[in-house]
């Protein structure tokens, strides 16, 4: 045995007096090292949904430092690299300073190069340029692309002036892209959003399930935490799911390589076992659950109509009308072999009722282990008899009973054409045997962006939300939040808006002509990008893109306002368990980079009420109340109220009395600054009064959060919601940790949302009165259906699409940082070295990869992290020369509207 | 429809004396890629470094106790796995030897979650997956420079 030197020892050795810290005295608060001169506090790292609590050291005005906080549980002073990157990720030098607007001859000009104004300046064209849209188009017209890194301030902003403001449902996050079928799925599977779990589930359980997600490099500090377990107990089983070999597969006990699109008949296999296995946890089903199920004929989400579908692509936009069912879909969905279905059902998706568990055994019925083994396997190179004794082994995990179980998983479930599905078929498993809202039992969701919980799910920057999972559908919803924002009766727009995949369809058929994209690089992120530079280009479109760095989509744009990073502001994220954590500002933005907070509070100075308030036009319109197509005047009722038609949206959303009640200075703030104060020369602090306002939307409302302040405590690192009398609700739904919970329950999933169901049979509602679930879950039957395109001819590989540990995103922050670019600087196509060569391609070697939709060039890397199976390749999107999102395909859940960036087929040749 | 502006259109901006205050700046040259929109830039090749370990100085790190880049080359050295992990069996080790292997630091032996207060004889398991923190690198010069630390 090594001997080690004593504690104190080392803490004397160490390098730098403030690594003494690093080594995390536990509940003691970190303290400035007087002798350095650095500043600690504490705050969150930008990246990923793990939501990593670290501290930030200052110096003369710079960051000088980061390191894992030793007090925050989530990550107990540990950080993966991104982790460490952000003290240098407001360091690259070309952060943008000023606004920049294209012009010729001193105006506005589309086709003009990009020179430097002024504020003023910059928002004066953009009024004009709104002011044009609006009287054109009314509220349809224009479009916020909202961000899951928006902080929780910002989105709250952003809904208020876009919803309240200017009537519009048109704000939709880029988390549309990333999380939209988990929320879809926890709304229907439980009547609320967002994971009953948390973290300590790891430490409790005995068995984690990777499901299409790639933990080793997504969620890395969650990942040590399983490796930590896994590491010290030899019973604890780890198993990655995925369609290739990769990092997570390394400290797995067994990794199961399956086909694009099968995790749906893999679940059902799971299902069938513990079905027949007598495996079910009869009295927690009959206590909690409800089975249901829903129409299969629901297409793919991409447009009805081929009228701007390229040539090329016309034959795989043809299956959202019609799809031919394959072999294994006919046998999966109970139908006859070649059979044509229309896809009837793809305006009503979401539909669902009550079934029988007959029913649902009844269904369950041909995903046989054979059956599923042959349509799943995905590894050609793997022998049959391997990967079915791996099927059964896991199928064993779900269905022993003295046997916990968490699954995880991320993009792999979530960007899928019946992400959804895929979703409520963890939950169907979990329910079935009484693993779900117990610690360490539970299907957990993972979210990728470091506040898609936080800010665009619970704050509701979706083009159907509202704040604390309320929806602009529900008249209901829509008078509790007219009240809350002192708004006149039917402000609000009912229609649901555009979510983010249309937006841009939008922009490219001409109804919508005005653009502001926050926190966010939607022309990287969205698929099938030709498109939408094509809607960027047009003569009457302005495209606003606020942000810290240039990007592909400032690129495209018309204005570009500089916008400060994270440490520059203050803000607050939520992570994947519910954490809700914050800081202060550490730092001010350079040159004229403002916050995003100040940009909506200046731009909402340019608008009156008698602008947006009078009647306005929304096409297809249809509510109970309302004018069909319209939007009534309440320009009276807003005078009874107070209001004068010359009343700014800054007085009536921002600079209003309760705001006012949070003065500037505060306490709170430590002696850090606020330059979102300073540049708006005001005296009220504009993230407390924003966050409090939004509080109160959720709080007695099973979305509490503890006040402002609480969180600012030096011996707080977040508190995970809801929040009541100051203690945290670890496990939701569960008596013994959730006030929520009706008293003799047990277990109650109280969430309201689509708690009242008809009853019918597998193929159609028998019974339309709906009948009450209150309390219940539904244990969904989902069948096994085919991706929208997949290889065949031509276009013979799959493609799916990720990221890499390195960097984050679209790039523009991590590949800023010089160890990351250096790290991984390229996107290269991992792909199996049989299928290199069978092309002619080696290591290195340039080659195109192209689909229906475009194409691009990119390196062939045979021997890294990523070992696809033959038949798959795998390109990461971090990188703006390798624009992976031009090759990809525009087909959704046709429920969440989620994008599906697994699946496509592609052909790969010599560049 | 965008088209390039060639340098003189924006000169002569300037030259006119508008609002602008400065030279235009052309699409092309906004973002990482130094180029239009619709083109196809061609990635450059990638080269790693494959330098065997003691060849290279220890690798940087942005800042103290910030994880040192790797010196040496990985590919032999990787995948770490629940039964292999090669860089503990020539890093972990006590002391520094000219020449030798630079030893993992003690804050490693801590496992903050469980004993904080404890140095313990082996890696705390959590931080068992060095390459969570600790990169490869290859030969690619930054894309943009970064200010960080001057």
């Amino acid at each position: 045995m090594i001997q080690r030197p004593s504690r104190r020892e080392f803490i004397k050795a160490s390098v730098a007096a403030a690594a003494a810290a690093s080594v995390g005295l536990p509940g003691v608060s970190v303290l400035a090292d007087p002798g350095s001169g650095w500043r600690w506090d504490k705050g969150v790292c930008r990246f990923c949904g793990v939501g990593c609590g670290i501290q930030i050291a200052t110096s003369n005005r710079k960051i000088v430092a980061v390191k894992g906080d030793p007090d925050c549980e989530v990550n107990r002073g540990l950080l993966c690299i991104k982790g460490y990157a952000n003290a240098e990720i407001s360091y690259g030098a070309d952060r943008l300073t000023q606004p920049l607007l294209r012009m010729t001859n001193g105006k506005f000009d589309k086709n003009g190069d990009f020179v430097a104004v002024s504020w003023e300046q910059a928002f004066d064209e953009m009024e004009r340029q709104f002011k044009r849209v609006y009287g054109e188009l009314g509220p349809t017209g224009l479009a916020v692309m909202g961000s899951g890194q928006y902080t929780v301030q910002e989105g709250y902003a952003a809904v208020k002036l876009v919803k309240a403001g200017w009537r519009s449902n048109n704000i939709d996050p880029n988390a549309r892209h990333c999380m939209a079928s988990a929320v879809a799925a926890f709304i229907q599977s439980f009547g609320i959003d967002e994971p009953a779990g948390n973290y300590d589930d790891i430490e409790l359980t005995d068995t984690v399930v990777a499901w299409g997600a790639n933990m080793a490099e997504m969620h890395p500090m969650l990942w040590a935490r399983v490796v930590d377990k896994r590491l010290a107990n030899p019973d604890y089983r780890v198993v990655n799911l995925t369609t290739f070999a990769n990092k997570s597969s390394e400290m797995a006990d067994a990794e199961i390589v399956f086909k694009p699109g099968t995790d749906l008949a893999i679940w059902n296999y799971i299902a069938r076992e513990i079905v027949h296995g007598d495996a079910v946890d009869q009295a927690y089903v009959k206590s909690h659950c409800v089975f249901a199920t829903g129409p299969y004929d629901i297409g793919f989400g991409m447009r009805s109509t081929d009228d701007f579908a390229f040539a090329a692509e016309k034959d795989t936009q043809k299956r959202e009308r019609v799809v031919a069912l394959t072999p294994a879909e006919a046998v999966a969905q109970r139908k006859s072999p070649g059979e044509s279905v229309e896809q009837s059902s793809a305006g009503s998706a979401g539909k669902h009722w009550t079934i029988t568990f007959e029913d649902f055994k009844k269904a369950l019925e041909p995903y046989t282990l054979d059956f599923v083994v042959e349509l799943s396997k995905g590894d050609p190179d793997e022998s049959i008899d391997d990967y079915k004794k791996k099927l059964q082994k896991l199928a064993a995990y779900y269905a022993d009973p003295k046997r916990k179980v968490v699954s995880f998983w991320t993009m792999g479930f979530n960007q899928h054409i019946r992400g959804t599905w895929v979703n409520e078929q963890a939950y169907m498993t979990h329910l079935l045997t009484g693993k779900q809202a117990k610690p360490g039992n539970g299907a957990f969701s993972l979210t990728g962006q470091p506040s898609a919980c936080g800010t665009a799910r619970e704050v509701g920057t979706f083009s159907h939300r509202l704040p604390a999972d309320m929806v602009v559908a529900n008249p209901k919803h829509r008078a509790r939040s007219e009240e809350l924002w002192k708004l006149p009766a039917k402000t609000l727009n009912p229609k649901v808006g555009s979510h983010i995949t249309k937006m841009l369809r939008d922009l490219e058929d001409h109804s919508v002509k005005w653009v502001w994209s926050q926190v966010t690089n939607p022309f990287q992120s969205t698929a099938n990008a030709n498109h939408w530079i094509r809607g960027a280009e047009y003569d009457d479109t302005f495209i606003v893109v606020s942000d810290v760095y240039p990007t592909l989509s400032c690129k495209l744009a018309d204005l570009i306002l500089p916008s400060a990073i994270i440490f520059e502001k203050w803000g607050a994220y939520g992570n994947s368990e519910r954490r809700t954590q914050v800081w202060r500002e550490q730092v001010p933005p350079p040159g004229d980079a403002r916050s995003d907070v100040w940009q909506m509070l200046e731009f909402s100075k340019r608008f009156t009420l008698k602008e947006l308030w009078g009647q306005q036009k929304v096409p297809g319109l249809k509510a109970e109340g309302f004018e069909d197509g319209l939007l009534p005047d309440v320009l009276e009722q807003a005078k009874a109220m107070g209001y004068s038609p010359d009343t700014t949206l800054y007085d009536l959303l921002f600079n209003t009395e309760s705001s006012r009640k949070f003065p500037w200075p505060d306490p709170v703030s430590n002696g850090h600054d606020n330059h979102t104060v300073i540049h708006a020369e005001i005296d009220w602090f504009p993230e407390k009064a924003l966050f409090e306002e939004y509080a109160g939307f959720g709080r007695d409302h099973m979305h509490d959060l503890a006040d402002f302040d609480t969180y600012y405590r030096d011996d707080v690192r977040g508190l995970r919601w809801p929040v009541i009398d100051g203690k945290e609700t670890p496990w939701r739904f569960n008596e013994k940790y959730d006030p929520y919970v009706k008293k003799g329950s047990g277990i109650e999933f109280y969430g309201p949302a689509l708690k009242a169901l008809p009853k019918g049979n597998l193929d159609k509602v028998t019974d339309p009165e709906p009948v009450s679930l209150a309390g219940k879950a539904k244990i969904f039957f989902r069948p096994y259906a085919a991706p929208a395109e997949s290889p065949g001819g031509e276009y013979d590989l799959w493609l799916s699409t990720g990221r890499v540990l390195e960097h984050w995103h679209s790039g523009t922050m991590t590949r800023r940082v010089p160890a990351l670019h250096a790290a991984v600087p390229t996107a290269q196509i991992f792909m199996h070295a049989a299928d290199a060569e069978k092309r002619g391609l080696g290591r290195n070697d340039l080659a195109w990869i192209e689909s229906r939709r475009g194409k691009i060039t990119a390196r062939v890397e045979t021997e890294g992290r990523n070992h696809p199976p033959r038949g798959l390749v795998y390109v990461p999107w971090f990188d703006e020369g390798v624009f992976i999102n031009r090759v990809t395909l525009d087909a959704t859940c046709p429920i969440s509207k989620e994008t599906d960036f697994k699946k496509c087929a592609v052909k790969v040749y010599k560049a | 429809m965008r088209i390039c502006i060639a340098i003189c259109v924006a000169l002569a901006t300037v030259a006119c004396g508008g609002a602008a205050r400065e030279e235009g700046i052309p699409a092309d040259q906004i973002g990482l890629s130094k180029v239009g929109i619709s083109d196809v830039p061609t990635p450059p090749g990638v080269t790693d470094n494959a330098s065997e370990p003691g060849e290279r100085p220890p690798g940087p790190a942005a800042f103290a106790d910030a994880p040192p880049v790797v010196s040496h080359g990985v590919a032999e050295f990787i995948p770490i796995t629940l039964d292999d992990n090669m860089c503990l069996e020539c890093h972990a080790v006590e002391e520094k030897v000219e020449g030798e292997p630079t030893p993992i630091p003690e804050s490693h032996y801590v496992d903050l979650r469980n004993q904080p207060d404890v140095v313990g004889s082996e890696i705390a398991g959590a931080r068992y997956v060095c390459t969570s923190c600790h990169v490869a690198s290859t030969d690619a010069d930054p894309l943009v420079s970064n200010t960080f630390g001057s």
